[in-house]
């Protein structure tokens, strides 16, 4: 894949003329202050690597693997450097030369990409979360409070529409509820949802291992799935994974025009902002944040349409957080190689989301959800964390509840 | 090389975790914001002025180069560590101590950043006026090391105008209090200001007190477009002979213009061969009175295009156009020397004349912008390539500008420094006799020539005549073994070979 092959990046990394910006806004660099692993650093780094001045030594590859992957840098950059491609095409380039660890050749790239596997490695996790305290991995020891998945007696209001819809891997293994959350926002709007089988993940986790060869296989399982149900628009509720297909696909699948199905890829809040039926949609109480997910809000542009559709529903009672600039600092696989790291980068948005006095933190991202779950009960803020679908319906469950 | 025992015992002093000889993280320290390298050998991350003090001991002992370092961002080399030995890398050293605002005076460490810092008094309804370029990332500590400048310091001063007293280790170890908290103070020579702009071959500063003056209360941002760059150094000298001076009066050229704009696309006039970006402050009423001014004389001095900023978005916008133009020229040129010159500000139309003049005659290009109300420009040499050839152009052409400055009344370097990019021309722009005196100034606090060497002296002054002196070579980067400058950077170090 010609895209990813890091020698013909050399130029582009030339083009680094080490002003430092980008060390005003990597999350990672202001927590650690260690030159290596900002954007700056890492160019030179790859430049170093390029030039044969160094191998792939262990250090060169824990540095350039030090990154949330918020593309901040990507958007302060004064000369437009490609951050994000160059380093999926170093780690690939690194991958050839330092094999992957077992655990993360097994968690990242073999389980994420089969059908049907994180769903069951997610029901274990959540149903035996006791099992998770003698698991080696810190990240895994998380205490996330767990929600019962709510039911409806779905609206009958179905117009024979149909909208497919990409879950991803959080989804199906974290949050599964908002898969039913979804499917009755789309009842309630007159369409009815369609699923696939065989989807697998966007193929983001294997890029970031080095391996882009699986992450171009599930990206051509996915555009097949979705080509064959024949859907006019393919909705996702996970920042990331939609960041992954309207960004990455076309790279990783640049000589299949065939599959062109990603372009038909949309964030929900973008399908809900345009649609009317919203308004039928009852208020839900409290006082609300919103938490941008990088990939969301950098990589896609798309800020405004989670607010409106947010202040619809909420009434108005919506605080803006001092926070647009904050990442939650998850970044897949960095939270659970970095886990202490990552969380003391969450600590910030954390601070700035209970300054809003708000009682739940909305936001279009399950990896955001899971992390600033996280952050929020190590800070003991007693704040809730929702994602986008749980409270466009909220309003509506509190109505049914009254009800019955 | 550095011995293994040394390394142990540096190691002790800073803990392990912030010491590192790996070569990954020595890359990373090895160069600023012209792009030249030379890998120190050791990295060292102080937390307070007593680790500093038994580094540089140990260093003065076994004569191992120090070289302090803010946050990298510098235009002259300064924190390049040409000699290799030990980055002392303060960013860990970033607290704001106090800020008395009874005394309007602030305490600080040297690794806060300048913009976080501004924002802090900000808050306060206070105001910290020097903002260079690089303010989102630079340090106070750096910017004490060159005095550094920017927009605002035509009408309020540079950094220098706002340190008070300073907290700073000497090469033996010792550590100094220089000035105080006061406003006023002859007790003895100026030391503060001797360390300020001494790019880190005197001390290191590890403490800073600073000056604070009260927030303007209200800003109007205006934005002039002109036909030919002379039109608007005409207009800068128009408004200042009017005896107006605006908090800022910026200037940008066509090529700047239109590589900011492919960036940020923000509407700037990209047609224009010139731009003003003036900023009025202070009461609101003279605020108004200053800016319709200012609008008139642009007016009658031919702008093109002429609008005020109508929302702090906007104003915002101006600015960060502004702030990026050193760095986004890299979109059209892989190497640049970022120059900053300073005339007189009324010589500032022959300035321009002279450096288009420059330019035909050595057949290179050069992009300019910068602070045109106090006659400071940058002159950005635009090397299109690394060849032999292309570098040939530029020594020659460098050293006809900086005389032609010299000439008009001006020096060779308003606010980036000498370094070592224009370490051979610091008699040229301070005279021989001042030399003289700064090496021997230089000698009796660093005898060994430990703290920072090779920046601002090229050579030893005092074994050579006046004439020598301008031409003489730059020093080696090459003397240790591990040093690896990029070519470019040897062959701009070796000038003509």
């Amino acid at each position: 894949m010609n895209s990813f092959n890091l020698k013909k990046y050399k130029s582009e990394i030339s083009k680094c003329v080490k002003c430092g910006t980008c060390t005003s806004i990597c999350p990672v660099y202001r927590e650690t202050l260690q030159e290596s692993v900002s954007a700056r650093g890492k160019m030179s780094l790859i430049e170093a690597f390029l030039e044969g001045e160094i191998g792939a030594s262990s250090i060169l590859d824990k540095r350039l693997r030090q990154c949330v992957q918020c593309t901040k840098c990507i958007e302060e950059c004064p000369n437009g450097i490609p951050v994000d491609i160059i380093l999926f095409s170093a780690w690939r380039a690194l991958k050839e030369k330092l094999p992957t660890p077992l655990w993360k050749n097994f968690a990242f790239e073999k389980a994420l990409s089969g059908a049907g596997i994180p769903a069951a490695a997610g029901f274990l996790y959540r149903n035996f979360g006791g099992l998770s305290a003698i698991l080696p991995v810190e990240a895994l020891k998380r205490k996330v409070s767990r929600r019962k998945p709510l039911k409806f007696k779905t609206t009958k209001l179905n117009s024979g529409k149909k909208i497919g819809f990409y879950p991803g891997c959080m989804i199906d293994s974290m949050y599964p509820e908002i898969l039913s959350y979804v499917r009755e926002i789309f009842a309630r709007l007159g369409y009815e949802m369609i699923i696939p089988s065989r989807l697998v993940c966007c193929g983001l986790p294997q890029m970031s291992t080095g391996n882009v060869e699986l992450a171009r296989r599930n990206a051509l399982v996915n555009m097949n799935a979705f080509k064959d149900a024949k859907v006019d628009v393919i909705i996702t509720a996970c920042a990331t994974c939609l960041s992954t297909v309207r960004k990455k696909y076309p790279l990783l699948l640049e000589d299949t025009p065939a599959l062109k199905v990603y372009e038909k890829f949309m964030d929900l809040s973008e399908f809900l902002a345009g649609e009317k039926g919203l308004e039928n949609f009852p208020e839900a109480e409290g006082k609300f944040t919103y938490h941008d997910p990088c990939h969301l809000a950098r990589e896609l542009k798309i800020k405004e349409e989670p607010r409106e559709i947010i202040k619809k529903i909420s009434a108005g009672n919506f605080a803006e957080a001092d926070s647009s600039e904050l990442c939650c600092g998850f970044g897949g696989s960095f939270n659970f190689e970095n886990y202490s790291l990552s969380m003391n980068i969450c600590s910030h948005l954390v601070k700035a989301l209970k300054d809003t006095g708000a009682e739940t933190v909305i936001t279009s991202c399950p990896a955001c959800m899971w992390q600033i779950e996280d952050g929020i009960s190590r800070s003991n803020s007693g704040m809730n964390v929702m994602h986008l679908a749980e409270f466009v319906l909220r309003g509506a469950l509190n109505a049914d509840t009254d009800k019955r | 090389m550095i011995s293994n025992a040394v390394k142990e015992e540096l190691r002790k002093i800073a803990g392990k975790d912030n010491f590192f000889d790996e070569i990954e993280e020595r890359i990373c320290y090895s160069y600023d914001g012209t792009t030249f390298k030379s890998k120190p050998d050791i990295v060292l991350k102080p937390a307070n002025a007593q680790e500093v003090s038994h580094v540089l001991k140990v260093a003065n002992r076994e004569k191992i180069p120090v070289v302090p370092r803010g946050a990298g961002t510098g235009l002259s080399g300064g924190s390049v560590p040409i000699e290799g030995g030990i980055v002392l890398a303060m960013n860990r050293m970033k607290k704001i101590l106090s800020i008395d605002e009874e005394n309007l005076v602030a305490f600080v460490e040297p690794g806060v950043i300048n913009e976080e810092f501004q924002k802090e008094v900000e808050r306060r309804g206070l105001f910290y006026p020097p903002d260079p370029a690089s303010q989102k990332m630079c340090t106070l500590g750096g910017n004490i090391a060159e005095c550094a400048g920017g927009p605002h310091c035509l009408k309020y001063g540079v950094t220098r105008d706002y340190v008070l007293g300073l907290e700073a280790v000497l090469a033996d170890g010792s550590i100094i209090n220089t000035g105080g908290q006061v406003m006023k103070n002859v007790s003895g020579y100026d030391l503060t200001r001797l360390l300020i702009g001494s790019e880190g071959t005197l001390g290191v500063v590890t403490k800073i007190v600073l000056k604070l003056l009260p927030l303007p209360e209200d800003r109007r941002t205006i934005l002039a477009a002109f036909s030919t760059m002379e039109r608007a150094a005409e207009t800068v000298s128009a408004i200042i002979a009017s005896r107006l001076i605006p908090a800022t009066l910026e200037f940008m050229d066509g090529v700047t213009v239109k590589v900011v704009e492919e960036f940020l696309k923000i509407g700037l006039p990209t047609t224009a061969d010139a731009l003003l970006l003036i900023e009025v402050d202070g009461k609101k009423e003279a605020v108004e009175i200053d800016y319709e001014k200012i609008m008139k004389i642009c007016k009658d001095k031919g702008a093109v295009e002429l609008k005020g900023a109508r929302t702090s978005g906007e104003r915002e916008n101006l600015w960060k156009a502004r702030r990026a133009v050193s760095a986004a020229l890299g979109r059209i040129c892989p190497l640049k020397l970022n120059e900053d010159v300073v005339v007189p500000r009324s010589k500032l139309p022959l300035l321009i004349t002279k450096v288009k003049e420059i330019c035909t005659e050595f057949g290179i290009k050069s992009a300019n912008y910068g602070h045109a109300g106090d006659g400071n420009i940058h002159v950005n040499i635009l090397i299109e390539s690394r060849a032999d050839d292309e570098m040939k152009k530029v020594e020659p052409a460098l050293e006809k500008l900086y005389k032609e400055v010299v000439n008009l009344g001006g020096t060779i370097s308003g606010e980036h420094g000498i370094g070592f990019l224009k370490s051979k021309y610091l008699a040229l722009g301070a005279g021989v006799e001042s030399v003289n005196v700064m090496r021997k100034i230089k000698d009796a606090l660093d005898p060994n020539n430990i703290l920072n060497p090779g920046k601002i002296f090229a050579v030893n002054p005092s074994s050579l005549s006046g004439e020598e002196k301008i031409n003489s070579p730059r020093p080696s980067l090459t003397k240790r073994g591990d040093n690896s400058l990029s070519k470019g950077a040897r062959k701009r170090v070796r000038g003509k070979e």
